[in-house]
Parts: structure tokens; sequence; C-alpha cells
């Protein structure tokens, strides 16, 4: 190193600046320098420019704030010691709002949602104001969903580039663009004053694996009568304390006052409001050892579903309707049970067979139904019951019904959402496992019945599903690629490039000298969070914001 | 026209089954004078048709059995159409339709000028559909003798008798009242006034 400085790192208003280092990752955070300096004799404005000087030449980085500063005395007088920002401090304001890439009922991208990366990267560009951008690194192809509710949008452009295998890179030129991870510009070999290769390889799990969101399963599943008694429990009705000594067979569902008998007026009133569910609401029928569903056993092998609480009915099937590509059949309940159709008390079929659109004679329930999705219950716009033998007795008793419907399954044991992944085996083990985080694709599993509801088959859209999942494995695997993480440090001041490789830059400046050190592939931890921790710290605390607000969606 | 699914809106009236016997769905039911409480609330008291206690005023059972004693929906055959049990024959839109006395269903031709809108066909419960007027004309002759009050016998479409005997209807006071006497088997018309069958036309009645 020789005695002399060969360049000098300052800041607007700083004169006689005695130490400087600028460092500047790439990222959306930030580059922070810092200096020190006699106090001047004027203020130190807050705004202003952080420029590297060297051999007669400047880079310069406009728009830096001051965002700390402290003063000490010592032998040499007042010292004041200054932290400036680059201009990404703006980027942390701003908010942006859309959906888009939305997935319809068959996991296709509704038309007026859609955006190319590219186009999703304009628009955060856009709104972090950013001018003569570049997003042309981005690919072409995925539309990856995105959901913006007042999302910074900085932060989403980080999120977007890392889903896609690439960094939000600021230039030295002062403009900002998106350049694919790992791919770049080698370190310059001249004048180099130190060089090695780091320590510091990319932390590689034994796999990688893509989570999606919550399955869907659909089947044909069986129905029980259910009633809500006086403490607001919703139990089968056979076990409802106010059934009748004589059955339900001759209950009056029209008019339900015999229902409360001896009650007073408050509790009657109650009672009615709860008896007027009878033949009116049904719910999943669970087994005492548990409800079978195909395609969910296998996916999850020794989990059971036992208990109501763990199946979320959704209002629609897997399969799409004919003629409207994208939107899914609605759920339909089918079976056994007086309709008043064709003039007969008798059901159009004792015996329900697996509903077939179009088939005689009709069995589907018509009238409409909605679905209590937290309660878990099924509830019809009439009472649904049929007559014990239409023809010579008119008891009722409740209908035999099956309802087709699309639903998600929480694990007994965990009650986290039966999910499926996409995994891809890299090294050792596969114990350690980096999981990619893609709600948007969903495993849909439908069980496909023959006669006597013998199971046929179970379709799945698994082969396209893990194809896109495939998409951002390979992306990711690009971004964890180092082909060699090395670092330098040079004995002067000089320009070198931030790109998707070269990931930090740090310019130094003192009495006895300057340097430049520049990794690539790798970070220099000495001087910021680590490009990786700060976007992961980052990119959680979106999730849990993301989480929270699908979680108020759901339950609204 | 709502399915005859047992609902509230479709039987909005509770009955009481004061009958003796199960109420069959769809049953043509004749109200008794007084309610009867059952479990605090007023139910009307129905019974089936009989010789003698046939009034304006029907109700029809929902598409339940209802058993004696029991309580169940029935729905108005004056305010709407409603399916109603009946017996065989073919029922032609608009045609007359009424109370056979002993049954729980219609029967063409008979007294109580239910019109029909449209027919069940072959089933296991014969239906109709029928409205009912509110206040019906019906036709029948006097049973005797008579300057005042007689009893009446009301025919069937055909002239037949159809069961059904009316007891001391009162004459139309400008013509039986009138001091004259007419013979048995006069042929009269009565209609609901005033809470009460009254001839209103009588074909020897004088002009």
């Amino acid at each position: 190193m020789s005695d002399a400085p060969q360049g000098l790192v300052r800041y607007t208003g700083l004169a006689g600046t005695l130490s400087g280092s600028f460092s500047f990752p790439i990222g959306v955070n930030p580059g922070v320098a810092t200096l020190e300096a006699p106090y001047p004799a004027r203020p130190i404005p807050y705004a202003g420019e952080i420029v590297v000087a060297y051999g007669g030449e400047s880079i310069r980085f406009d728009d830096a704030r001051v965002v700390e500063g402290s003063l000490r005395r010592d032998a040499s007088g007042r010292i004041v010691t200054i932290s400036v920002q680059d201009r990404r401090w703006r980027w942390a304001f701003g908010r942006i709002s859309g959906w888009y890439n939305r997935r319809d009922d068959a996991g296709e991208v509704i038309p007026e949602s859609e955006k190319t990366p590219r186009e999703l990267a304009s628009l955060l560009f856009d709104a972090m104001q950013e001018r003569g951008y570049s997003v042309d690194a981005l690919p072409p192809e995925p539309r990856p969903e995105v959901e913006w509710d007042a999302t910074n949008p900085a932060r989403a452009l980080d999120d977007l580039a890392s889903q896609l295998g690439c960094v939000v890179v600021l230039g030295l030129d002062g403009r900002a663009r998106i350049a694919k991870a790992g791919v770049g510009e080698r370190l310059p070999d001249t004048f180099r004053g130190d060089y090695g290769a780091t320590v510091d390889p990319p932390e590689m799990p034994d796999a990688i694996e893509v989570v999606y969101g919550a399955s869907e399963y659909q089947a044909d599943l069986e129905l029980e009568a259910v009633g809500e008694d006086d403490d607001g429990a919703i139990v089968p009705i056979d076990d409802l304390s106010y059934k009748p000594t004589d059955g339900w067979g001759y209950v009056d569902l029209a008019n339900l006052a015999a229902l409360s008998d001896g009650l007073d007026a408050e509790r009657a009133a109650r009672r009615g409001q709860a008896a007027s569910m009878l033949f009116r609401a049904y719910r999943i029928a669970i087994p005492d050892d548990g409800l079978i569903v195909p395609g969910f056993d296998t996916d999850h092998p020794g989990e059971k579903i036992t208990r109501h609480e763990q199946i979320e009915l959704l209002d629609v099937q897997n399969d799409e309707q004919p003629g409207r590509a994208g939107v899914r059949r609605p759920a339909i309940v089918y079976g056994s049970f007086y309709a008043d159709r064709d003039y007969t008390l008798a059901p159009a079929v004792d015996d329900p067979e697996p509903y077939e659109y179009g088939a005689a004679p009709e069995t589907a329930y018509l009238d409409g139904f909605s679905v209590d999705a937290r309660r878990g219950l099924i509830l019809f716009a009439s009472p649904l019951y049929r007559y014990v033998d239409g023809t010579t007795d008119y008891e009722k008793e409740p209908a035999v019904l099956r309802i087709r419907v699309a639903f998600r399954i929480r694990l007994e044991s965990s009650f986290a959402h039966a999910r499926a992944e996409r995994r891809r085996r890299l090294s050792g083990q596969g114990r350690y496992v980096a999981p990619l985080f893609r709600n948007e694709i969903v495993l849909r599993s439908t069980v496909v019945y023959g006669p006597g509801f013998a199971v046929d088959r179970v379709a799945t859209n698994r082969t396209a599903i893990d194809r896109e999942a495939d998409y951002y494995i390979d992306a990711w695997l690009r971004a964890q690629r180092t082909e060699t993480p090395e670092r330098a440090v040079y004995n002067d001041l000089r320009k070198i490039e931030p790109d998707g490789a070269i990931v930090h830059v740090v310019w130094k400046s003192t009495r006895s000298g300057a340097t430049t050190e520049a990794s690539r592939n790798t970070e220099l931890r000495e001087y910021v969070p680590p490009f990786r921790a700060s976007r992961a710290v980052a990119r959680t605390v979106e999730a849990v914001k993301s989480t929270h607000a699908a979680a108020i969606r759901r339950n609204a | 026209m709502a399915r005859a699914i047992e609902t509230a809106a479709n039987y909005p009236i509770p009955f009481y089954n004061d009958s003796g016997e199960s109420v069959p769905p769809f049953a043509i039911m004749i109200p008794s004078a007084e309610p009867v409480d059952v479990d605090g609330v007023a139910v009307v008291k129905i019974d089936k048709p009989s010789a003698s206690n046939l009034t304006p005023v029907f109700l029809v059972n929902g598409p339940s059995q209802v058993a004696a004693g029991k309580t169940g929906s029935a729905a108005d055959p004056a305010t709407r159409p409603v399916w109603i049990a009946r017996s065989s024959g073919t029922i032609a839109i608009g045609s007359g339709w009424g109370i056979e006395p002993g049954s729980w269903k219609l029967k063409s031709g008979y007294p109580g000028s239910f019109y029909a809108f449209g027919d069940s066909g072959s089933t296991d419960v014969l239906r109709g559909l029928f409205v009912a007027p509110r206040y019906p004309l019906l036709t029948g002759e006097t049973d005797a003798q008579y300057s005042s009050d007689v009893d009446v016998s009301l025919l069937t479409a055909g002239g037949a008798d159809s069961g059904i005997t009316l007891a001391n209807v009162p004459g139309d006071p400008g013509c039986i009242n009138s001091g004259e006497t007419y013979a048995a088997g006069a042929g009269v018309t009565l209609a609901w006034v005033a809470g009460e069958w009254r001839i209103i036309s009588i074909a020897e009645c004088p002009e």
C-alpha cells in the first residue's frame, strides 16, 4: 500500500475527510457511507452527494442523505462522524396495491389479471419513482401470482426478482435494473492487492422443495342429518335433547311448535330457531374409525380424518364446467330424498349410485344449498327428507345424501393444512430441506367412482403442477449457483460495477491510503448485513403480513 | 308454484288432527269451530269431511301423514292453488270438484266448487292442483215441504244426491218466508251469507 491516498470517499459539505468508506451492495437496501472529518464550520446538509474520487475521476451518488451523526473530541480537535445512505433510502417509502396473475378455479391465470414478470417489475419500479430502469433480465414466461396490498414496492420487487432467480441492482450510473443472480463480470485482475477465494460457499440444503398451497381433494362424501341442540352444539338429530319420544317420523317440519312443549317463551323461541335446522342441516358423516379419502390416504399415510374441524368445505368441485374454462362446477348434493317430483312421495331412487350429469332419474337436489364452512354444515333451502315406503306409510326419515365437493383437509397430527410438495434432492440424506412456498399452486385430487361407489381411480393435476414447480426450483438453484465465491482488495479506488455476480463493493479511504474491496457471489459481511440475510428478514416481515391478511380474508 | 315440500311457506297453518284417524298426505280437511291449545299454541282443529259438516272453509294437509291426535301443517286452498288428493277421473281445466262425505279426497262434480288447475297424473298419491272460491255457490233440493227453514240435500253436477245434507237452511226472506208453502224436492241455490248457508233462489219462487 502506498503512502499517498489513491482516492477519496467524501460527502457534500464535509471538507477535509479524514476517513471514509462506502459500502455499496446490490439489493433494495441502501448502501451506507461512513465518513470522519473535522467538525465543519457550516452545517452538514442532510441531503447531498457521496463521491468516490480517484485518479482525476469520480463516481457520484446523488440524492444521498445523512442518517446518523456523532461528535467526539480528541487531540486533533472536534471530529464528526456521519453515516450517509445512498439514494435507495427513498425505496423504503411508497406503496403499491394489486393482485396479478390471479388463478381461476381451475388454476389458470385469469386473463385480465395477467402480467409478465417484466410488466410486474415495471409496475414496481414505477411505484418506486424510478426512471431509466431495465427489467430485461427477467424471464418472459412464468406468471407468478402476486398480491400487493399497500405493499412496499421495493420489497415486492426484491421478492419478485428472487422468485425468478434474479436480483435488484443499483448501477454506478444511478440506474436500477434487474440482473440474473450469479451472472456478471469477473473481478478485475489488474493491480490487485489481495485476493482470496472465500470460505463462504452458499448454504445449500440437502434438498429443495416447492411447497404447494393447501391441497384440494374431491370425493362424494356421505352426509348425516344434524341439528342444533339447546346448548348450541351440532349433533346428529337422533342425539338432540328435544327428539320426540316417538321419533322424527311424524315431526311437523312446517310448524315446529310441538318441539317447544313446556318451555317458557324465551326458551321456546330459542328452541324454535334451533329446530328450524331440522332436516335442513347436514354434515359430512365421519365413521368412528375415521373418514377415508382416497388420494389423501396415500399422500399422507398415517393421517386420519376423525373430526369435522379437519374438513374445510369449498362450494365447488375440482372439475370445470363444460364450455366454461376456468370455472369450476358448483358442489352438488344428490341421493334419495322426497322432492315431490313426478307427483310421488317416493324418492327418485332408494339406493343412490354415483351421480352422472344428465342421467335419469335426476337424483341431485336442485333447490339450492349453502356451505357453512365454519361449522362444516350443508344448509338446504328446504327440509330434505324421505318417506319410509312412500306408498303405504308416510313416516319421515333423513334423506340418504352425498355431496360432491372439493375440500381442504387439516392434518389430525398438527392441524396444519395437508399440502403437497415437489422435492428435488441435491445431496446427502435429504434431511435438510429448503422450502419454497407457492400457495397459488394447488394439488387437486379427485376421486372417480364406479358402480356402488367403488373407487375407480384418483385423478390429479400432479403432472402439471410439478412442471410449474420445477421452474421455480431451477430459478432458485440458479440464484444459489456460485461459480467461484471470491473477494478481492485493490490498493486504490476504482470503478467496479455491481451486477448479478459482483454483489458488493466497498470503497475506503484514509489518510494512509485507499482500497476498493469487491466480492463476487458472496457478501462482505463485515460492512452491512449480508444481502441474503437482510432480504430474508424483509421477506419474513412481508410474509407475516401476507399471512395475516390472508387469514383475515379467509375468515371474512 | 312451489313444490309440495313441507315448509312454513307452503303450509303455514298448524292444525290438530281431531278426526280420530290418520290424515293422509294432501287430504282435504274441514276445520272445526274451536281451536285447541297445543303446547301453548292455538291450533286449528280439523275433521274429516262428512255428510253434515260442510263449511266454505277448507284446509289441505301437507305431504306428511298426520296421526290422530298429532299436529300437522296445512294450506288454505282459497288463497292459492294447492295440490289436493282426489279420486280417480279425468281432470279438465276449470272443472268442478268437491267434497265427498267420509273421504279425504276431492271428487269430481261434488259440492264445494274446487276448480282444477292441473292434474298429477297416475301416481301413488293421486292429486290435482285446485283452488277453492272463498264463497262458493251450492245447488241442492229441499228435503220436505216447507215454508221457512228447511233441510237441503246437495246435488252433484249430474244431479245425483251427494250425500251431504245441510240442516235448517234459512230461505230467502223475499221468497221462502213469504207465507207460501213449497213442495219437497224444489231445486235451490245456496250461498254462504253472514256465517251460514242460505237459500238464495228456488225454482218455484214467484217473481
